[in-house]
């Protein structure tokens, strides 16, 4: 009843104020319609509101002609336009339309048309707006656009404007008003870290050493981008979907072969302040020049670029970690325009973070940092101290008592290092250590290249040097083996011909993941105090290895290479 | 010194073509080093686990045989005996053995086992034919690099260099060095 009502009042406003105020006068009391509000929500509410303040039904005031008469039902105002929205990424709007109290009992259609005036969707149809109920004096509908058309299919990008239409429900319309909307595609389609050439900026090569093709070894150089999407979505109509960064490669030996689901992981100095170049493809259509577009990811600092130039460069505003390890998340691409968010993206990402580059002879494939050593070898030292003594002693102790490794305690044969041209021609199948095609038998030769390759590959530079030679032996324990002893290929083996350790100083501080001293003040017998070969001075070194005999070291500045 | 028994002795053997690189009893698959290295396999149980390695150099010059051999029993911390009868010359222990003959050095280290059964399989698959030495690859041009040419090659070696993502032929950076080596164990070298 209310709903009549108020459309009959609705029609005397429009058609004349003298006429609604007859109209009011002719209903006694419109007040008493509240007594609708049961019926009719929102309108039978505001019909009471309007019969309490309006005074019409208390004092006949209107009929006394002596108050104004009630506003006409207007569409005040909607508010939501100017705003951007990416259809595949970003959260719906939201749009208000605010009417004036006397338009209660009237409702309001919400359409979304393009620029062609086309409708795309619907938002709402003969809703009532709802009282304010901090000022009564005004109602309000709000509606939210996902930026899809009513079945579900992504705008494309372009001017849309959200329209609210007041209106009777005699088929008359009491006002409409519009509120513009720029949907856009947005999306990052390259990303390449370092590059920059700045200081701090030091991406290390990666290397993959089960690559297809004649050679087994591929790195990424230290230049290659982490990721190339082919575009920022894919599928069409409503399949149509955002494509999304991929999750770091996890294949730690065979590299991709094609950028489809490819993100690179990549290595830095741990010290670095990388840099983050993105590509961004997409389609901002009008917004570009009509809003303030704006990036932004939570700890990096945008060095350089802009969204409506498509290119963002990004700086990580503190240094990478204080500690070496392996660092992996994602990083949230934030784009805004107007400092409303359009769009969010995830960045996930794999860094190593080493001492630098790698410290071979050579600096060139394989004499590279390879993603299969470092990210063991980082995992099982994760979050040593950054200096190169702490990270050897770590990886020493990581080699010696971690690993499946056992000294081959028959013959004392290597089964991955050789020498080519002498002691400093020492190679290591790093490749077969690492699959163990070998097995897991070593010897000091097989160790110092292993620790060799290991600190060389983080940024350690890591030589080897040649104990000489034919020498007895205190208490030791080998790797892999239980028991000290002094004869470690039996009764009649009491003796190295050799031994191979390895240093950064010329022999002046040891490091030995072949083996464990006696560290009591007895390295010659019984009790045993286990003392792994960390950081061990040279002299103290020999001192307690060799129990008689000929000892020193020799092409002590000798570092291992890759074969 | 014991160890230069395999550099004194016989040095005037014969002139050999190498080793098969595939299909020596109880060898695994190659995996070729650089070319004063060599190539080796892994010494297989019956069961294929591994249980060493065995290294092969078939050498340019039979001194340069001997020089490896001698380069590989250093490389052995217990003590090594002379082995009679075993190629020109011969040094082994309980799990070490290296010897040589002529142009051909091995050496072998096994963990559980004799190294003599591998050795005398690899010293036995010795071949004298083809005697060609095999030619250098060369380098082709392709579109976004060059392509490697190494007829006959069954291996390579590759130092340096820069491939696409991908693209596992096409070097878009030229390599230092390129290694391709035959299918008895010999390696020819290109430094582009």
């Amino acid at each position: 009843m209310l709903i009549l009502l108020s459309l009959l009042l609705a029609c005397g406003d429009k058609d004349g104020g003298d006429d609604t105020s007859s109209a009011t006068d002719d209903t006694g009391n419109p007040g008493d319609g509240g007594g609708t509000g049961a019926d009719g929500g929102t309108s039978g509410d505001g019909g009471g509101t309007s019969g309490d303040g309006g005074g019409t039904g208390d004092g006949g005031g209107t009929g006394d002609g002596g108050t104004e008469p009630p506003p006409d039902p207007a569409l005040v105002g909607v508010t939501g336009g100017g705003r951007v929205l990416d259809p595949l990424r970003g959260s719906a709007l939201s749009y208000t339309a605010t009417v004036q109290p006397s338009s209660f009992g009237v409702l309001l259609d919400a359409v979304v048309v393009d620029g062609s005036g086309a409708v795309v969707t619907v938002l709402a149809d003969d809703l009532a707006p709802t009282l304010d109920p901090m000022d009564p004096s005004l109602a309000a509908l709000d509606v939210a656009w996902d930026g899809r058309s009513g079945d579900g299919v992504p705008a494309a990008p372009g001017v849309y404007t959200v329209t609210f239409t007041l209106h009777d429900g005699a088929g008359l319309t009491w006002g409409e008003q519009g509120a513009d909307t720029f949907v856009v595609r947005t999306g990052v389609v390259a990303g390449t870290w370092g590059q920059s050439e700045l200081e701090d900026d030091e991406r290390v090569p990666l290397l993959w050493h089960k690559a297809a093709g004649a050679s087994p070894y591929w790195s990424d150089a230290g230049t290659t981008a982490a990721f190339q999407l082919e575009a920022v979505s894919s599928g069409e109509g409503a399949k149509e979907v955002a494509t999304q960064v991929p999750a770091p490669w996890d294949d730690l030996e065979t590299p991709p072969d094609g950028w489809e689901g490819v993100n690179l992981p990549q290595a830095f100095a741990w010290d670095s302040r990388p840099t983050l170049t993105l590509s961004l493809g997409g389609d901002l259509g009008p917004s570009g020049k009509a809003v303030s577009w704006a990036a932004s990811i939570e700890g990096w600092e945008l060095i350089d670029g802009s969204v409506t130039s498509g290119t963002l460069v990004f700086r990580k505003a503190e240094a990478l970690t204080d500690t070496l390890g392996v660092r992996e998340g994602s990083l949230s691409l934030v784009l805004s325009a107007d400092e409303q968010v359009v769009a969010t993206q995830e960045v996930p990402y794999r860094i190593y973070a080493l001492m630098g580059p790698a410290t071979f002879d050579s600096d060139v494939s394989p004499h590279l940092a390879w993603v299969a050593a470092v990210d063991q070898a980082l995992r099982g030292i994760e979050g040593v101290e950054p200096t190169d003594a702490a990270v050897l002693d770590a990886l020493i102790e990581w080699v010696f008592t971690e690993s499946d490794l056992r000294y081959d305690t028959r013959s004392g044969a290597s089964y991955y290092m050789s020498y080519s041209g002498g002691w400093t021609g020492g190679r290591f199948n790093f490749r077969g250590f690492l699959d163990r095609t070998s097995g897991t038998i070593v010897n000091c030769s097989d160790c110092s290249g292993i620790a060799g390759v290991f600190a060389n590959m983080l940024g350690v530079g890591l030589d080897y040097s040649i104990i000489l030679s034919n020498f007895q032996l205190n208490e030791i324990k080998a790797i892999g083996v239980d028991d000290y002893t002094s004869c470690p290929f039996g009764p009649s083996g009491c003796g190295f011909s050799y031994h191979a350790v390895t240093t950064n100083d010329l022999s002046e501080t040891i490091w030995d993941a072949t083996l464990a001293l006696d560290g009591d003040k007895d390295p010659g017998s019984e009790p045993w105090t286990e003392l792994l070969v960390q950081s061990i001075p040279g002299a103290e070194y020999l001192e307690r290895l060799v129990r008689s005999g000929r000892a020193d070291y020799y092409y002590d500045d000798s570092r291992v290479r890759i074969q | 010194m014991i160890i230069a028994l395999l550099t004194s002795a016989a040095l005037a053997a014969g002139f050999h073509a190498g080793i098969p690189v595939q299909g020596v009893s109880g060898l695994g698959a190659p995996t070729f080093h650089d070319a004063s290295t060599g190539w080796s396999a892994p010494v297989l149980g019956a069961d294929g686990q591994p249980l060493g390695v065995a290294r092969v150099y078939v050498a340019p010059t039979t001194a340069a045989a001997a020089a490896w051999a001698e380069d590989a029993a250093r490389a052995v911390q217990a003590p090594l005996v002379p082995l009679p009868s075993f190629g020109d010359a011969a040094l082994a222990n309980a799990g070490a053995l290296v010897a040589r003959d002529g142009n051909v050095a091995i050496a072998v280290s096994v963990s559980g086992s004799d190294p003599q059964g591998p050795a005398r399989s690899l010293l036995a698959a010795i071949v004298d034919a083809p005697a060609a030495w095999p030619q250098a690859p060369t380098l082709r041009p392709v579109d976004g690099g060059w392509a490697i040419v190494s007829p006959g090659a069954v291996g390579w070696t590759i130092t340096g260099g820069q491939r696409p993502l991908g693209q596992p032929d096409t070097w878009s950076e030229l390599p230092q060095e390129i290694v391709a080596w035959d299918a008895w164990g010999r390696a020819a070298v290109m430094r582009p």
